[in-house]
């Protein structure tokens, strides 16, 4: 019995088909395309930059695989740099951009995605799909689908689907904090979903809401001093790891301030007020609009 | 734990008597094992005798992986301290090996071995262990020094 033959060869570097990566000078090793990509990732993105100027090859297997790398600062990890779904009526899709993904659906995007509600997933079509949250913790991956009942005296119903389980059910959960409509912009830290929302009374403020994908338990976040915080005048980022969110200054309405949790079980947060020189722009309608991966 | 013993015999001729639960850390040889329980011996072609042994040498320690963590961080000790003896050429050589045996641990060790080794190289450097050809004109590789000048200490960066 021989061993099978793989598509590379220590010995011979004229062999392998893949390897790409190959030097014209012999007794240079021909290391194949996929473990060099393996290599790549796991480099930080100040020497991807520099090896873009190795040649016009490395930049476009640096560029075209789409190498997600470490922070220059950060551990290395699990954590997708942008996640993202897609619903209508018929169906949900998530999309990730992941350093490990469960697997590659479409190749030329390197995207992951994965059907998650529509027929035959167990998610009943008499609930009425308020908004949907993608959570993560180390490589694992929920969507957390927040519903209501049509019937409007009934109350908010929870189902957590994990992303690349073979039985693709959804879990039912109890919220535990009372009906609350969930706004757009949430974040992920630590695998907690922070989002914001409003309770079900106009006029009463937005409140902000964590659910940990972990315990699947939902809580009321404290905001800085109890201040009320209405939902268009302030965003929530992920803030060097911390949930943080920026809004106007109270006082001098030009300047941001961004309240930073410092410790997510205390609830403590601090203050960074920037200077900001709005006045220059029309501040009939400012939406604190930001970004962060 | 049956303690049969199988040989494993190198590109270069040099075998390796080692147990089998040694030798099923390689998957290649884990496949071949389920497939016909008979054999003990097992040519692998695409490795030389010296780098099989380093492989071999990695399986032998990392056979019982323990779960407490006690001993996951003695094993991350000496994975370390394994990892520090090779050069580059080494480590390329290594990687290709733990592909072709396909033993998972050591490939996800090494590739951050060499990742951590080559972070700091420079494109020249990079050229010479890689054997990759420069396939930019003078002007084009200026171009792109210009845009990640960033990437690069004051000591590399092109005068004007």
């Amino acid at each position: 019995m021989k061993p099978s033959q793989r598509p590379h060869n220590l010995l011979d570097i004229t062999a392998s088909p893949a390897g790409i990566m190959a030097g014209k000078r012999s007794c240079n090793i021909n290391i194949p395309l996929d473990l060099m990509v393996e290599i790549l990732k796991k480099l930080p993105a100040k020497s991807l930059a520099r090896f873009q100027c190795v040649s016009k090859q490395w930049t476009s297997i640096i560029v075209i695989n789409s190498i997600v790398t470490r922070s220059l600062t950060q551990p290395p990890s699990c954590d997708p740099h942008f996640i993202f779904s897609h619903s209508n009526s018929q169906f949900s899709f998530v999309f990730s951009h992941v350093h490990e993904p469960h697997q590659i659906t479409n190749q030329e995007q390197q995207l992951y995605h994965e059907k998650i509600c529509g027929k035959g997933y167990g998610i009943e079509t008499r609930f009425q799909y308020l908004r949907g949250l993608v959570g993560f913790w180390r490589s694992t991956y929920w969507y957390v689908c927040l519903a209501k009942q049509i019937d409007p005296s009934k109350n908010l119903s929870c189902r957590v689907f994990t992303l690349g389980d073979p039985k693709k059910k959804w879990m039912r959960i109890q919220c535990g904090i009372g009906s609350h409509f969930p706004l757009d912009n949430a974040v992920c830290i630590n695998g907690a979903i922070y989002y914001k929302a409003t309770k079900m009374k106009p006029n009463e403020g937005s409140v902000l809401v964590s659910f940990d994908v972990r315990s699947e338990k939902f809580n009321h976040v404290q905001t800085p001093n109890n201040m009320t915080i209405y939902r268009r005048d302030y965003t929530l980022i992920n803030y060097q790891g911390k949930l943080a969110f920026i809004c106007r200054n109270k006082m001098i309405n030009e300047d941001a301030d961004m309240w930073v949790m410092e410790d997510a079980e205390k609830q403590e947060w601090s203050k960074i007020t920037f200077f900001w020189h709005a006045s220059r722009y029309n501040k009939s309608d400012q939406n604190w609009g930001c970004y962060s991966s | 734990m049956s303690s049969n013993k199988i040989v494993l015999t190198s590109s270069d001729g040099e075998s390796f008597e080692v147990e089998e639960v040694v030798a099923r850390k390689l998957q290649i040889v884990g496949h071949m094992l389920e497939d016909d329980c008979v054999i003990n011996e097992i040519p692998l072609q695409n490795v030389t005798g010296d780098i099989l042994s380093m492989v071999i040498e990695y399986c032998k320690t990392h056979v019982d992986e323990e779960e407490s963590e006690e001993a996951q961080t003695k094993l991350k000790t000496w994975d370390e301290e394994f990892m520090k003896k090779f050069d580059i050429k080494t480590l390329l050589q290594i990687i290709l090996a733990a592909n072709y045996l396909n033993v998972k641990g050591l490939l996800d060790l090494v590739s951050q071995t060499i990742a951590d080794t080559i972070k700091d190289y420079t494109p020249e450097q990079i050229r010479e262990v890689f054997g990759v050809e420069n396939d930019y004109t003078e002007e084009e590789e200026a171009e792109v020094r210009k845009e990640n000048a960033w990437a690069f200490d004051e000591a590399d960066t092109p005068k004007p």
